[in-house]
């Protein structure tokens, strides 16, 4: 890339009369408080509706008889035989991956127990949700499907309230075990980096319960790892997969920012 | 609050560059680190946070053109020659971007102002490599037609 381009920008940049920054730092503080406050308010509504849309949904869908309570936390993941005996030599058509498909696999995958409060975030990305009572009370998972970058900071860092743990896993893929201590929206983030760019984080979180208490975590880290690590994610998914996610949930309810 | 301060600056004359307004840069860069705040707990192990600000910062420029419309008056079609021997008269390389629309400039500032390769444009922008690659050598087109002059890249 030749540097006259920018070098000429650069001169004629310093030659214009660019104002002072003035207040430019305090007032994006101040503006980035505001939203943030006024994001905690929408998520409050959002679990509010979240908990009317359960209700209705448990009554509509019945019992599936997919999901058993009180099922032993031992039993991690019978449902990952079926998501791989699905797979054959031919590749099975695909279609771009969606968040309702993004709750509908985990419904296959996740460990026996009640699911509910079947949600995806509001800015359009590919995040869903999903509340998993294994016996113990709901608690909330949100997984999303992208291209993120790998981290570029594992292991000691300013923050005390943060701690990320990176590793390489058995297939290749690199895993970050990520845990804010002062925020059970993210208790426990399991991100998985592949080497095809496909990146999954799987949120584990202790707070937003629908049942109005502090509950245990739905999955353990052992548990949560094995999620994120499922080979069925990627930025397209079987499309047998995603048309049955749209038939199931054709009007994913907007329940969080991301 | 040190990102802000430390990144502040360069990120005000990128957005000045895009939308050709002090004041709106201003607006736009205060938007930029307002949600960088927002996400910066994630930020700090989800991606690196200056090229999450430059996304950051793209998006809430393409918004408001997307909102507001283009106040700016864009040639459409630009005369066979521009150039004109007079200092004075010649038209800066500012004024040339200027006259870029508003997706194109925002491509052309960040592959030759922030120096981007064209995957990552590609990706910040949500196009293919080869629309960034042909609307780069379109913008650059209309640059060197805009000078008069070999603009060399």
């Amino acid at each position: 890339m030749d540097d006259n381009f920018h070098t000429r920008l650069a001169a004629e940049l310093d030659n214009e009369h660019e104002p002072p920054l003035g207040d430019l730092v305090t007032n994006a503080l101040r503006q980035g408080r505001r939203r943030r406050t006024m994001r905690r308010t929408t998520y409050a509504a959002g679990t509010l509706m979240t908990t009317g849309a359960l209700i209705t949904g448990l009554i509509i869908s019945g019992q599936s008889g997919r999901h058993a309570p009180q099922a032993a936390i031992g039993s991690a993941h019978p449902s990952l035989s079926i998501a791989q005996s699905s797979s054959s030599k031919t590749p099975a058509p695909q279609s771009p991956v969606t968040s309702a498909a993004v709750v509908y696999r985990l419904k296959q995958i996740l460990p026996p127990g009640t699911t509910s409060a079947y949600g995806q975030a509001g800015n359009g990305t590919v995040f869903g949700q999903i509340a998993l009572d294994r016996g113990h009370g709901p608690n909330m998972l949100r997984l999303h499907v992208g291209t993120l970058s790998v981290p570029y900071h594992c292991g000691d860092h300013t923050d005390p309230t943060l701690s990320i743990q990176c590793s390489t896993l058995p297939d290749g893929a690199r895993l970050a075990l990520i845990r804010f201590s002062d925020d059970c929206n993210q208790s426990l983030v399991v991100a998985v980096y592949r080497s095809n760019g496909v990146n999954v984080l799987l949120n584990v979180m202790t707070c937003l319960t629908t049942n109005g208490h502090a509950n245990p975590p739905a999955l353990s880290q052992a548990e949560a790892v094995t999620i994120a690590d499922d080979p069925g994610w990627g930025r397209t998914m079987d499309s047998t997969l995603v048309a049955a996610a749209q038939r199931e949930f054709p009007d994913l309810p907007k329940t969080f920012n991301n | 609050m040190e990102f802000a301060s430390a990144h502040g600056p360069r990120l005000r004359r990128t957005a000045y560059l895009m939308c050709r307004d002090w004041h709106l840069a201003q607006d736009l860069t205060q938007t930029t680190l307002a949600k960088l705040y927002m996400a910066w707990g994630r930020l700090n192990w989800l991606e690196e946070p200056t090229a999450y600000a430059r996304k950051v910062l793209l998006r809430t420029f393409l918004d408001h053109q997307r909102r507001h419309g283009s106040r700016e008056v864009v040639v459409e079609s630009v005369p066979d020659t521009v150039h004109d021997s007079s200092p004075e008269l010649r038209l800066t390389l500012l004024d040339a971007l200027g006259q870029l629309p508003p997706r194109d400039r925002a491509i052309v500032v960040l592959r030759y102002w922030e120096d981007l390769s064209i995957d990552t444009v590609a990706e910040l922008v949500g196009a293919s490599v080869s629309v960034v690659k042909t609307q780069s050598m379109r913008s650059l087109s209309k640059l060197r037609r805009l000078l008069g002059e070999d603009l060399l890249m």
